[in-house]
């Protein structure tokens, strides 16, 4: 264990990063040095041997049981753990509670007459954090474990327990993932908020373990979709040895190239620079001198740095060993060097304790990999830019204080813990935050702007504590397993344009705080939209709709003001959750209601993950869904596009409409056919539009190689309805009216049947091998130039018999070879002589295909 | 580089710094008689050092400032000052602007001093205490200093049709001649060609390379006092050929 991240107060107040006074800072510098000298020690107790604890243990310091060394507890032990909550910095902690980590093996040996207990003195529910065994084994017989956070949580691992008792917990139980082994028999989990809790696939294997008398619910298990998420991995060119270094002291500017071995602490001095060209490999042996599991060699650097990789020549650092593990190495610490940027770009920095460490430095970390370390990246007192780098398999993400922070467009996917921010001036703009199996986004105290990003699928999506001020905007909240955004003790937030939606329990979690909500779409999550304990802001002008047991649930006993809020169709107060549920409880007052949706932008250019629209959406650009990604539009939404915008479509979109309730897709502003782009589909197999009006567009479906279906929709006023290439489509039951061009096929496979077609320029336009169009009882009539036109390019006949083609002769509206030879022919014969009746009501909504008037006679055929 | 906050914004910090540095447990009110009353009293000024007129102060009996307050003074006058009696004892303190009444979030426009300030009001005396307010805006455009000596430099790389350069990276050399690796140098400009360093103020000698190291890729056309930050600074490559190895110059404006 690090003694490096003892150098601070964690009572420090809010201040901002370089002000402090030059002696603090040189004290700071020194402290560090040394300690990075000095080989692992701990603040925690790092059990570095096998040893054996028994009779009353005050635990005052977190516990960790590395890997290859077993902690055996004897019966009738028990556990005493301080409860705190720091700003702890070692990466091998996962929590900023007292807790006991386990890497190797713990054993808890109780007998049923004399247990072995951990507990807090307190007796508080998660006044420490629990046993975490991650990537360890642990054995518990008759124990009880009480007033953590978690009692047990298994992050990877095997975990077995018998004769026990979880409770007075927040969570008794928790395990992550289908990989870790458990087997409970015999035992309870009771009395805590939650009892068991399983996430993407968890299993427990046993028998009788009851879960009974929790608070919130007894078992709760929830899993995310894993997205197609591109990660960057660099490989390393083939190299022969260079230069091994033992410890050393590096004076002017040294150039690494080729492959590197560091077999001890490379020191960097102050005036001193180390340049490392593209396509260098950095070797680290593994030494580790006090048995922690932590490597002690790396970079110390006091002077510049400079890391310059390309694309095609990256630069790597990585352990030395033949088998590569997280921690085989420190780190790249880079201490007191603010003056010139340091560089890192084109790099992959693997297997490391820390990957990137700075104190007082100014450091550029572009286009990386930082992947398979304890900690991806920590920092202090720095002003850092992270860009594009791609964060994965790491413990933790980030760890930063008292900086100055931009990190934008980069991807931290499957790690353990995401990014923690402490009292940093920080923008996070357009990350894609995703999997993490505990937090995503942690922010505490500071200034944040957080702006534009993708939170998805992680345990906890973004944690918002003590924030005086911050502005969290347009970004996309999605399907973490327990809520989404959270806010505890902030004030003067102001939470504005974000989609929440699709979280496991709670979309919004308030607590004490005060805030500014307005303008989000809060939806679709699993039980609550907004779930206060207390809160004295606004919540107003937001679409709050469609989640699973209330919109708004006040648990605390004090008001809430809702105001003009959309709650969603339906009776609203049945949707709230407050004291006329409950007389202990707050009331909320939601006057005056919003009987219609609130505008809200679709916050980003993609949809990365499963959505679903609804209410009124402005799409103010293209926005692009991902391939794999479903987008549901749900009945009754209004998809409003700005000038020139669209909708591209990877995945699948399935838009459905209801009778009285159509999915309208029109222009935000003007009226004009042409004032949007398109719905463009692009292998968006299995999509489908159903009782949708689109209107104003260019085209309104733009369909490539796509087995798709359209029904009961109606096409109006744009340049073209639907235009596709191959297929195969099916067009039933739909509007065409007011169009240039009803239908385009070019190569295109469709069935086209019970439409009606009319008021078109052109009511089907064929560009090229229409051989694969089959046109049936459809109502095509009154196109001003031709109610089908075969293409000078089409040289195959169009099926296109059992049509009623208006009151006058087919021929004379359709243009085919007859027109010009050498272009196919439409054979249109036999054809009804009255329109069909089922086509009379096609399209959406008050769209009707109802125009034909009194055209017809009968629905003869020749 | 400069990046520090100004004289108000250093107040302002340090007024907040005082405030945890002083937090403590929550001492609770208690009914007083009129002999046991205070005077706070002091500023109200923005970042700037402005005074800020109608601001008023919000005093309450512990730490929890996210609810109504127990006390509350009148609005600052034109000259930002306020003064308000209140019973003797210890007290959170925060100052806001606000349009609207009480407390809550911040509307546009409105201002806020941070993290409640403890103060202790004896009985019989007057306590000055001035307040720094800042709406999101200033708070998150304040700016740092990493170190005095350093100056940040940031632009543009664009070809003789503005279009952004890719593959290239700005140096800065103390001489004409770049000697294996310039004395300071940029990532690679990012697709828009922008483009950021940092170096002590003096004069430099500043080009482009498209190669690390430069070897011979690099270009040194132009010269440069640095001595403030610079945020709009064009780098244009002239390029005959469409090559940016073929680029002569460089104009820096």
């Amino acid at each position: 264990m690090k003694k490096v991240a003892h150098i601070h107060s964690s009572k420090r107040p809010f201040s901002y990063p370089h002000t402090h006074l030059a002696v603090i800072r040189v004290q700071a510098v020194l402290v560090f040095l040394v300690f990075l000298l000095l080989p692992s020690a701990g603040s925690g107790t790092v059990v570095t041997s096998d040893t054996t604890w028994s009779g009353e243990i005050p635990v005052e310091e977190d516990v960790y049981v590395p890997e290859g060394v077993t902690l055996t507890i004897s019966s009738g032990a028990v556990l005493r753990i301080s409860p705190s909550e720091s700003t702890k910095t070692e990466p091998e902690f996962l929590s900023p509670q007292t807790e006991i980590i386990v890497r190797g093996t713990l054993r808890a040996e109780g007998e049923k007459e004399s247990p072995v207990t951990f507990l807090s003195p307190d007796s508080a529910p998660s006044s420490w954090a629990g046993i975490i065994i991650d990537g360890g084994t642990v054995h518990l017989r008759s124990c009880a474990v009480r007033d953590a956070e978690t009692g047990v949580e298994v992050i990877g691992g095997s975990f077995s327990m018998t004769g026990c008792m979880l409770e007075n917990n927040r969570y008794g139980l928790t395990v992550h993932g289908g990989d870790a082994a458990v087997r409970v028999e015999d035992s309870r989990a009771e009395n805590n908020d939650y009892g068991i809790v399983l996430l993407n696939g968890a299993r427990i294997n046993g028998r009788d373990f009851v879960a009974g008398k929790n608070r919130k619910r007894d078992r709760y298990s929830g899993e995310t979709k894993t997205y197609q998420v591109s990660t960057r991995e660099f490989a390393a060119q083939k190299q022969e040895q260079s230069r091994v270094y033992e410890d050393e002291v590096i004076l002017g500017t040294a150039v690494w190239q080729g492959k590197i071995q560091v077999n001890g602490i490379i020191r960097v001095p102050e005036n001193a620079r180390l340049v490392i060209v593209p396509g260098t490999v950095v070797e680290f042996r593994k030494r580790d001198t006090n048995n922690d599991g932590i490597g002690e060699n790396g970079l110390f650097i006091q002077g510049g740095f400079v890391a310059k990789g390309t694309e095609d020549n990256p630069i790597l650092f990585r352990s030395a060993e033949e088998q590569k593990g997280m921690s085989d190495w420190d780190s790249i610490n880079i201490l007191n060097s603010d003056r010139a940027q340091n560089l890192i770009e084109h790099c992959q920095i693997e297997n490391a304790y820390r990957g990137l460490h700075f104190h007082f430095a100014n450091v550029a970390v572009r286009a990386s990999v930082i992947r398979n370390n304890y900690r991806a990246m920590q920092f202090q007192e720095s002003l850092v830019h992270i860009s594009g780098t791609h964060f994965y398999g790491n413990k933790s993400v980030l760890w930063a204080r008292d900086s100055e922070i931009m990190f934008a467009d980069n991807v931290v996917f499957r790690n353990t813990s995401g990014i923690n921010l402490f009292r940093n001036i920080v923008t996070l703009k357009d990350n894609f935050i995703i999997n993490n199996r505990r937090e995503g986004l942690r922010v505490r105290e500071g200034v944040p702007l957080i702006e534009e990003n993708h939170i998805d699928g992680n345990r906890y999506g973004l944690m918002v504590v003590d924030a005086v001020y911050g502005s969290f905007g347009r970004n996309i909240i999605s399907h973490n397993l327990e809520f989404g955004l959270a806010l505890r003790g902030t004030d003067n937030l102001d939470v504005r344009g974000n989609v929440i939606q699709a979280n496991g329990l709670t979309g919004v979690m308030i607590q004490k705080s005060s805030a500014r909500i307005s303008h989000n779409l809060i939806s679709d999550n699993g039980e609550r939209g907004i779930g206060i304990l207390s809160f004295f802001g606004t919540i107003t002008g937001n679409n709050i709709a469609g989640n699973g047991l209330y919109n708004l649930g006040i648990d605390g006993d004090s008001d809430v003001d809702a105001p003009s809020n959309w709650w969603g169709a339906g009776d609203v107060r049945s949707s709230i959750y407050d004291r006329e549920d409950d007389p202990v409880k707050g009331a909320a007052h939601l006057e005056p209601v919003l009987h219609r949706p609130v505008m809200v932008s679709w916050p980003l250019k993609t949809v990365q993950a499963d959505s679903r629209w609804r209410g009124d959406l402005v799409v103010e650009g293209t926005v692009t869904v991902m391939p794999g990604v479903h987008l549901a539009v749900l009945p009754d939404t209004r998809v409003l596009f700005s000038e020139g915008a669209g909708l591209t479509v990877h995945g699948t979109i399935r838009a459905e409409g209801e009778e009285d309730g159509p999915v309208i897709f029109t222009a935000y502003q003007g009226e004009a056919a042409g004032t949007w782009n398109e719905i463009r589909l692009d292998h968006a197999a299995g999509s489908l539009f159903s009782h949708c009006l689109i209107e104003k567009a260019t085209w309104a479906l733009h369909v490539h190689f796509t087995d798709f279906t359209v029904e009961d929709c109606s096409f109006i006023n744009n340049y073209g309805g639907l235009r596709f290439t191959s297929g195969p489509l099916s067009v039933r039951h739909s509007l065409f009216r007011g169009n240039e061009i009803g239908i385009r096929s070019f190569r295109g496979m469709a069935l086209i049947t019970d439409n009606v077609i009319t008021g078109n320029r052109n009511g089907i336009f064929v560009r090229e091998k229409g051989g694969g169009l089959v046109i049936r009882k459809n109502n095509i009539f009154d196109n001003s130039s031709y109610n089908i036109r075969i293409g000078d390019f089409n040289d195959e006949d169009v099926d296109a018999r059992e049509n009623w083609w208006g009151s006058v002769t087919p021929s004379d509206t359709i243009f085919d070879a007859r027109n010009e030879p050498g272009i196919g022919m439409v054979h249109y014969d036999p054809y009804a002589r009255q329109p069909f009746p089922r086509a009379v009501s096609a399209g959406a909504g008050g769209e009707k295909g109802q125009e034909i008037k009194d055209q017809g006679q009968g629905a003869e055929k020749k | 580089m400069k990046y520090g906050i100004g004289p108000a914004g250093r107040i302002y910090a340090a007024a907040l710094i005082v405030a945890v540095l002083c937090a403590g447990p929550a001492s609770e009110y208690r009914a007083v008689y009129a002999e046991d009353l205070s005077v706070l009293k002091g500023s109200i000024t923005d970042v700037r050092g402005r005074p800020v007129e109608g601001a008023m102060v919000f005093v309450y009996v512990n730490s929890d400032v996210r609810r109504s307050a127990e006390f509350i003074s009148a609005p600052a006058d034109a000259q930002g000052r306020y003064r308000m009696t209140v019973p003797s004892g210890t007290y959170w303190v925060v100052a806001r602007l606000k349009k609207t009444e009480g407390f809550g979030p911040l509307m546009p426009g409105d201002k806020h001093s941070g993290e409640p300030r403890e103060v202790e009001l004896l009985v019989g005396s007057d306590r000055e205490a001035d307040f720094v307010v800042a709406d999101l805006r200033d708070a998150i455009s304040m700016k740092k200093e990493v170190s005095d000596s350093s100056v940040r430099v940031s632009g543009t790389v664009t070809d003789e049709r503005g279009s952004p350069v890719s593959g290239a990276y700005v140096i800065v050399n103390r001489s004409e001649e770049v000697s294996g690796i310039p004395d300071f140098l940029s990532a690679w400009v990012d697709d828009q060609g922008r483009f950021t360093l940092y170096v002590p103020a003096g004069r430099y000698f500043m080009g482009y390379a498209t190669a690390f190291p430069p070897e011979d890729t690099y270009r040194i056309t132009g010269e440069q006092v640095i001595q403030d930050d610079i945020s709009d600074l064009r780098i244009t490559v002239h390029n005959r050929n469409n090559s940016l190895d073929e680029a002569d110059h460089i104009i820096l404006k």
